[in-house]
């Protein structure tokens, strides 16, 4: 086709960046049955279907940080990174390792702070990654304290994945704080992946502004805990 | 199971077609998409529901659609309802978009953009998507960027997740995607209809052109805070901006929200001529705040405009591509901040045409007759003289032609010939070709 072929405008369009914090459990027990493998493994999975989903949406765009805890919370990454060029180092269990949630949490609301957090961002997912429960319980409160008198903390998508049994799911729903999104139970380790991917699809939808948190919960969590409850639920009485 | 497996076969509900699965494609909010084979061998897109409280809601409305023909070739439309020998739910089949399409979002966020004439053509294809539905008295209910693919080199639309598609009267869950939505839905005045698709066209076609989303200027971003005490919910937010006291970002009588320093849409909206950006005025004026078929811009209002805007592209002397203002005759490039030196206009019944490469003079140009697919003729740089063109007569009539100080000549069907000053006659139909 002869057409006109003339230097356009360059592209692009205005988006809203959308800061994805991952908090990650390297404690001790985390090496058992290869779960920090499997969490390693867990996150390089969901990242194509964040990367599709950004691709495909006008409004936000995603930037990963995290953060590992054990016998204290450490930056994994600290400085956010383009979902698109995320290169996940994969995490290593601390030997003997404690639970140092509550520090994990005072990190990230630092992070989020008014004075530190981009102000026209939209609000921040946190996700929770972990097979036990905080073994800094007064930092856990210090930290959840902090969170909430944040705006960007209690506005944020707070969501939690619990492996195994060991994982307290009080703890977590606390930190979740939302009647109407439960705590996500990988059984095993093949299930962290399935766990994320229901988590990664909630926080697609949910952060669509305006969106109806109780109804992406019904559509999308609670269909993914249901099958769980199904599949567990084939005890001969 | 609640999903079919790769490998397993789904059969058809009205034709008992078999479909076997061949690979996973996508998730999504409502379900799983999957690529199936029938035994002929054609790919189609297999969509199977996840388990929810609206399925049964979901199978009436899937099952309606199917009864309707598909009311334009870019609709990706649902064919049948299919089921699963085991498995409890349904699915169904549509037809498998090709590798070509991509999403458009992602197209408008790289940094090389298609040319004019293909976002141009892009605009046509989707206004007429849309005017098909319409006319059929279906409406879209949830346009937003997950559902529109593009062909980024040829302009083709295809418009997928077709399944919220119903009639204005019918009954359905979803509203839309709260970027897209008219602000009578976002308040709750109102239910889905032709008249709030209009405005999502809108929005699209504003998206298309212009980067940026039309309400989100300065006063929209100065309230997103994360500062104690200043923070509102998006809910909140949302409601206000974009449903109680929308503003666009260029409303005449309002400069309030005006894009901010760093919006692509700034750039954009400088670039194309007054009567344009007049449509999307009065798209975001009087069809933000006054819900009607009257208000709103319409589609055949769209088609006009969209036509007229590819009648007046042209290429600037420095290389960049631009249109050609009748309302500022005096338009600076965007890219060298010149005035472009004159180009020949034809001035065609339908209105002023730029006569540049890849212009097409259609039946609508001479006859006013809405027909912009007939080819009379098409323009092409001159095949040996840098800088000049050749306008090639592709309808089966010759044209006459008067060319300034020379005599009458006869341009034969498929015969090319130099754009200059003339009187040109397509049958009885006269104009002039000039180069002011």
């Amino acid at each position: 086709m002869n057409d006109l072929n003339s230097l356009m405008p360059g592209g692009g369009i205005s988006r809203r960046s959308l800061h994805f914090f991952i908090l990650a459990d390297c404690s001790g027990s985390m090496k058992v049955d290869g779960r920090i493998q499997s969490l390693n493994y867990a996150i390089a999975s969901i990242a194509p279907t964040l990367i599709n989903w950004e691709r495909e949406q006008e409004q936000a765009q995603i930037f990963v940080r995290a953060i590992a805890f054990a016998d204290q919370a450490w930056w994994h990454i600290e400085s956010p990174q383009p979902i698109d060029l995320l290169n996940w180092v994969p995490l290593t269990h601390v030997e003997k390792g404690l639970t140092s949630m509550g520090a994990a949490i005072r990190m990230v609301a630092d992070a989020i702070s008014p004075e530190k957090f981009e102000p026209r961002s939209l609000r921040p997912v946190i996700l929770l990654i972990t097979d036990g429960k905080p073994t800094d319980v007064e930092e856990f409160e210090i930290g959840l304290r902090e969170l909430f008198s944040l705006p960007a903390g209690k506005a944020a998508i707070r969501l939690a994945v619990a492996i195994g049994q060991g994982a307290n799911v009080s703890y977590l729903s606390r930190f979740i704080n939302d009647p109407d999104i439960p705590v996500l139970v990988a059984e095993n380790v093949d299930q962290i992946a399935v766990k994320l991917t229901a988590a990664t699809l909630a926080i697609s939808k949910m952060s669509s502004i305006g969106s109806d948190r109780k109804q992406v919960s019904e559509q999308i969590i609670l269909p993914a805990v249901n099958s769980f409850i199904q599949a567990d639920d084939d005890t001969i009485v | 199971m609640l999903y079919p497996s790769v490998g397993d076969e789904v059969k058809m509900k009205r034709t008992n077609t078999v479909i076997k699965i061949e690979s996973r494609v996508a998730e999504g909010g409502q379900g799983v998409v999957f690529r199936g084979v029938d035994s002929g061998g054609h790919d189609l897109a297999v969509k199977w529901y996840r388990k929810n409280k609206y399925l049964e809601r979901q199978y009436n409305q899937i099952e309606n659609l199917t009864n309707y023909s598909r009311p334009h070739p870019s609709f990706a439309w649902p064919i049948d309802i299919v089921n699963h020998p085991t498995i409890v739910g349904f699915g169904y089949t549509m037809e498998w978009v090709e590798a070509r399409f991509v999403s458009l979002v992602e197209v408008l966020k790289k940094k090389v953009q298609p040319n004019f004439r293909t976002l141009i053509t892009i605009g046509i294809e989707l206004n007429e998507a849309f005017s098909a539905l319409h006319s059929r008295g279906l409406c879209y209910r949830d346009i937003n960027f997950g559902n529109l693919l593009v062909d980024p080199y040829r302009g083709d639309v295809s418009i997928v997740d077709n399944d919220n598609i119903g009639s204005e009267s019918s009954r359905q869950g979803i509203k839309g995607t709260l970027r897209f939505m008219a602000p009578e839905l976002i308040l709750g005045n109102s239910s889905p209809s032709i008249v709030t698709d209009l405005y999502s066209l809108a929005v699209f076609l504003f998206y298309l052109f212009m980067h940026g989303h039309p309400l989100e200027g300065q006063k929209v971003n100065a309230s997103y805070t994360w500062d104690k005490g200043q923070e509102q919910s998006e809910t909140v937010k949302v409601t206000h901006f974009f449903g109680r006291e929308p503003l666009f970002v260029y409303d005449p009588s309002d400069a309030s929200n005006r894009p901010e320093y760093d919006s692509p849409v700034l750039r954009w909206w400088d670039i194309y001529p007054e009567f344009f950006k007049g449509v999307f005025v009065k798209a975001f004026t009087t069809g933000l705040k006054e819900p009607s078929l009257m208000k709103r811009v319409t589609e055949t209002q769209w088609r006009g405009a969209l036509h007229q805007l590819n009648d007046q592209l042209f290429s600037c002397g420095c290389g960049a591509a631009v249109f050609k203002d009748f309302d500022i005759p005096d338009k600076r490039c965007w890219n060298c901040s010149m005035t472009p030196s004159s180009v020949p206009i034809l001035e065609a019944p339908s209105g002023a045409c730029v006569l540049s490469p890849g212009f097409k003079l259609t039946r609508h140009h001479l006859f006013k007759d809405f027909d912009y697919k007939d080819s009379i003729g098409s323009v092409e740089p001159h095949p040996n003289i840098p800088g000049e063109l050749i306008f090639r007569n592709t309808s089966n009539i010759s044209w006459i032609i008067e060319p300034v100080g020379e005599g009458v000549k006869e341009v034969k069907p498929g015969q090319r010939m130099q754009v200059r000053p003339m009187k040109m006659h397509f049958d009885k139909i006269g104009t002039t070709i000039s180069n002011p």
